[in-house]
């Protein structure tokens, strides 16, 4: 065995433990629509005007440490009180985030998507996309569809807000609203409130969480409506990654190297992560914006010529 | 290699055992805490509280603890995401379009195979239809949301809607072996032509510029949409709206009950 230790193996662990600007950008993200952090220590959620604002990222505006609104939840909360007022508001911001950054969001600027990242990160054995994966990949527009839209405007229609998704499923929630709130002995006196509810939205959370460790985005590519939502959109979408076809040879390395359930690079199941684009042997992959280039394949530094 | 495949090996197990533990705690704290309940005979008696939480959690701790030790122990001799390496897999549709595209015209066995996928593609939509339409038909009644309680009307969906919607996943998995089993068929053909040899190397079609311009038309005009939709929203109070929903905490909403 070489035992010789070089530079580069000096640095072997922080060379792959570095965070990459995708990473660092998510930290950011996170923190940004978490920016009260005050509101852990606290055992309360912030009450300023932020809150009327929609963040674009799954972020339970029950956190305590929210500063804005989860677009989700509003999005129920809307069509649950759309019989007396139509949901213009929080439709509008939807249609707005999903045409200016579609996806982008999911890979970019959701906390829900960096925990489950950094889940996937644990050393175990991974689960790889496959055809059953792909197939799972579609049950989050069945729960966009009956648990998002269609069981809270009927509701509605008896004046009574029932926000399905956030109440039956939505394991963010639970770990950012309930474990967060309860977690601080302030909010002793909310434990007597539990019940079957809380049983089986923990139950969910454990299940969500445990999977993610062995399965990429577990919650992001078979549950998550927000997700469903913005891919509607991820044709015609402003920012992504791009294609230059005239440089495309269509060897399909991108599509192979991508953890999520996509048939080509940009559909609706990518989250313009732009792992494919320091793959594609063409070079032919950027994240873009309009015509604006944000991140293109790394150019090879040019070799100096040797002044002797 | 074999010390980190052993590493890798008890980090699951560890991982699928915090898992199941912490579900486990959950219900069996709700289950003793219905049992109190009847032991007691009052409805009132909280089933959580937060000692018994405290309690159960320590049952718990050990577990997390062994797998908290292992993931930093994975970490820190840099094991850690040594098998979270990508995922590969091969894409039979974009083989075949290289493929294909290297050939002026397709052989008999090919074009078989092509109708063969279309008769399945056509057959798997009219079975993912009647699912979506069986569901669609007990959603859209009015009757099945007339109750109040939620809860009621959560187990007849589920049994209503569930069953069509497994059985329209199952049909796509299905269909999705079927056409990839063809597209395999076929790619064996294709490569067995011995036209493919030494073919030149294939360029995707481009996309139009009259389909760009189209699509940023498209793109504006939504843009305009969502603009005029946020205004008016902000102008009919539902920005209000929104805000009062989210500094108030939704009990409900996280699960709390």
């Amino acid at each position: 065995m070489d035992k010789v230790s070089s530079p580069a193996k000096k640095n072997g662990w922080w060379q792959r433990h570095r965070p990459t600007t995708r990473r660092l950008i998510q930290l950011y993200a996170a923190l940004l629509q978490n920016a009260h952090l005050r509101g852990f220590a606290d055992g309360e959620i912030y009450t300023g005007p932020t809150k009327a604002v929609c963040v674009p990222g799954l972020n339970c505006y029950s956190c305590p440490a929210a500063v804005g609104a989860c677009p989700l939840g509003a999005l129920q909360n809307a069509i649950a009180a759309s019989a007396s007022r139509p949901a213009f508001y929080v439709v509008g911001v939807l249609l707005l985030f999903g045409l200016a950054l579609g996806r982008v969001i999911c890979g970019w600027l959701c906390p829900a998507g960096l925990i489950q990242e950094l889940l996937h990160r644990l050393p175990t054995p991974k689960l790889r996309k496959n055809r059953l994966t792909r197939t799972l990949s579609w049950l989050k527009y069945v729960i966009l569809a009956v648990f998002v839209i269609i069981i809270p405007a009927w509701f509605a229609l008896r004046k009574f807000p029932v926000p399905a998704f956030c109440k039956y499923i939505c394991p963010v929630g639970t770990l950012e609203g309930a474990v967060g709130l309860l977690s601080n002995p302030v909010n002793a006196d909310r434990f007597g409130m539990l019940g079957p509810l809380f049983t089986q939205k923990f139950v969910i959370l454990a299940l969500v969480l445990t999977a993610c460790v062995f399965i990429y985005r577990a919650f992001c590519r078979f549950l998550c409506p927000l997700g469903a939502l913005y891919g509607l959109l991820a044709r015609i979408a402003l920012l992504g990654v791009r294609i230059d076809r005239s440089k495309c040879s269509g060897c399909g390395a991108c599509v192979s190297a991508c953890p999520m359930d996509i048939r080509r690079v940009g559909d609706h199941e990518c989250i313009h992560c732009g792992a494919c684009i320091d793959v594609c042997p063409e070079k032919a992959i950027e994240l873009r914006a309009g015509k604006i280039v944000l991140k293109g394949p790394e150019i090879a530094p040019v070799k100096r010529r040797d002044p002797s | 290699m074999r010390r980190s495949k052993v590493l890798a090996a008890a980090a699951a197990i560890l991982t699928l055992l915090t898992g199941a533990s912490l579900c486990a705690a959950a219900v069996t704290l709700y289950t003793d805490g219905l049992a109190r309940r009847a032991a007691a005979g009052s409805s009132t008696l909280p089933i959580f509280t937060r000692e018994l939480v405290g309690q159960r959690l320590l049952w718990v701790l050990p577990v997390a603890g062994v797998w908290a030790a292992v993931m930093i122990a994975a970490a820190l001799t840099g094991r850690a995401d040594g098998t979270a390496r990508r995922s590969v897999s091969r894409n039979p549709e974009i083989v075949l379009t290289l493929l294909s595209a290297r050939l002026d015209a397709l052989p008999e066995a090919a074009i078989k195979e092509q109708a063969f996928r279309r008769r399945i593609a056509v057959l798997a939509g009219t079975v993912i239809a009647l699912c979506a339409w069986l569901a669609a038909v007990w959603l859209l009644d009015a009757e099945h949301f007339a109750n109040r309680d939620p809860e009621e009307v959560m187990g007849p969906l589920l049994i209503h809607v569930l069953p069509p919607a497994a059985l329209a996943l199952a049909g796509v998995y299905l269909t999705s072996c079927i056409l990839d089993s063809s597209r395999e068929r076929e790619i064996g053909i294709l490569t067995a032509e011995p036209r493919i040899r030494g073919a030149q190397k294939v360029r995707v079609p481009m996309e139009s510029v009259r389909e760009t311009e189209r699509l940023c038309l498209v793109r504006g005009l939504l843009f305009g949409l969502a603009a005029a939709l946020i205004l008016r929203g902000v102008l009919n109070g539902g920005m209000r709206d929104v805000l009062i929903k989210a500094i108030n905490i939704c009990t409900e909403c996280i699960g709390l009950g």
